[in-house]
């Protein structure tokens, strides 16, 4: 016999093959699924196993659970808006914050950020026409601003124009700010603290550029600019006055 | 949200459908060769279902560190094999004509001829010693090749052509004696 026949003998072994029942049976067995319910009971063990695990360790897990609940109270009331039950945590959470600012000048940038927070929320609260968050909202924002134009105050209205420049910059942002919720259709009033601060800044600026030699065409912003303090226009009084200080530096 | 029982089960479901390919692909070969290792189609079938689904359970569990499947099942197959003679503590002798071998062709005679030459044949191979053996398989029958045998049984590949060419010469030399006993 030739190794060619010999092998031609082997290869016709090939004909050898399992039964076709046997093969679709044994693959089902072994591929079969689990059943279901052992599945949800799997869950449910593994849910009272972990459950049992927090009551054995209720102690460890009570100032755990306390903080992350605290944790979770400050979080959410940091997206609330006036007039919402977690506001006053909000509100808490910000005087907590502006108790670490020892600079004046830091807790000034401070109490503008707040206001500015404010005039968000009040924009949010326009512009979704939630009449029962409006009152709170504009109050909210009185205060903020109350807060910052006492604050100016109390530390003395400023001479230096560069300060006051800063200063006036700001609160010119603010009334810009302001003006756009008006647009909205609300009606926010007067904060007389501001206007008096900005009225008092305005005046000691104006009195500052009186004791300097001004050209003809500073002379008539000055005038212009005093217009503007009379008529209430305070906003392009600041934005005069900034343009003046500018020249005479 | 998806829940976790939920990826679970796609992903158990994408590794039964690879197994499943797995199956179809290498259960004529495996069933084969523990086939002509046993000469029993019941204890063949036992063995088979075993080495497949062992082969399972470790794929279900770790499949990406089984770089080799059809090395995996054949050495899965060949410890049953070797464990079922070591329970029995002899081997099973069943006479070559006994054996069921499927045939599609339908012609009596020609099914008695072919029939008589395969029981010879596989006779034959189940008198050669277990490397004889399944270098014949592997090459011959479940056309491995030389590289691919090396990878299944750890042999050189040097080692693996004298071993195939020493199998092919013992089963020659078994052929012409059941010829000349016949």
């Amino acid at each position: 016999m030739t190794e060619k026949q010999l092998i031609s003998q082997i290869k016709q072994l090939k004909c050898i093959k399992p039964r076709k029942e046997w093969v679709v049976l044994s693959k089902q067995t072994i591929l079969r699924e689990e059943p279901v319910e052992a599945r949800s009971s799997v869950f449910i063990n593994e849910l009272f196993t972990g459950i049992r695990f927090v009551f054995s360790h209720k102690y460890a897990f009570s100032p755990i659970v306390a903080v992350l609940v605290l944790v979770g109270t400050f979080g959410f009331a940091q997206n609330s808006i006036p007039g919402d039950l977690l506001f006053p945590v909000k509100k808490i959470t910000e005087k907590t914050q502006n108790m670490f600012i020892l600079s004046q000048e830091g807790l000034s940038k401070r109490n503008l950020e707040i206001v500015n927070k404010r005039l968000d929320e009040l924009t949010k609260v326009a512009q979704s026409n939630s009449a029962k968050n409006l009152s709170p909202a504009i109050n909210e924002y009185q205060a903020s601003v109350s807060e910052v134009a006492r604050a100016i105050t109390k530390k003395g209205v400023e001479k230096s124009p560069e300060k006051v420049k800063d200063i006036l910059e700001e609160v010119k942002q603010i009334e810009e700010r302001t003006l756009g919720i008006k647009s909205l259709g609300v009606e926010i009033g007067e904060n007389v603290e501001l206007d008096t601060l900005l009225v008092q800044m305005i005046s000691g600026q104006l009195e500052e550029l009186n004791k300097k030699a001004l050209t003809m065409e500073e002379m008539q912003i000055m005038v212009s600019v005093k217009e503007d303090l009379e008529s209430g226009s305070y906003a392009e009084a600041c934005d005069k006055l900034a343009l003046l200080n500018q020249n005479t530096k | 949200m998806v829940s976790y029982h939920k990826i679970k089960g796609k992903i158990m479901a994408n590794i039964k459908k690879e197994f499943s390919k797995i199956y179809d692909k290498y259960i004529d070969k495996i069933y084969r060769f523990v086939f002509i290792k046993v000469s029993s189609q019941e204890i063949a079938e036992d063995l088979t279902s075993e080495a497949f689904l062992r082969c399972w359970e470790s794929y279900k569990n770790n499949h990406k560190e089984i770089d080799n499947v059809q090395a995996f099942l054949y050495q899965i197959a060949r410890n049953l094999v070797v464990d079922h003679y070591r329970e029995k503590g002899r081997t099973q002798v069943v006479p070559a004509d006994c054996v069921p071998i499927a045939d599609p062709r339908a012609n009596l005679e020609e099914d008695t001829a072919i029939s008589s030459d395969v029981g010879m044949v596989k006779s034959a191979l189940s008198n050669l010693n277990e490397d004889y053996q399944e270098m014949i398989i592997w090459h011959y029958l479940d056309d491995l090749s030389v590289p691919e045998i090396a990878k299944v049984s750890g042999k050189s590949e040097g080692a693996i052509r004298v071993t195939l060419h020493r199998a092919l010469k013992a089963l020659k030399s078994q052929l012409g004696d059941g010829h000349q006993e016949s």
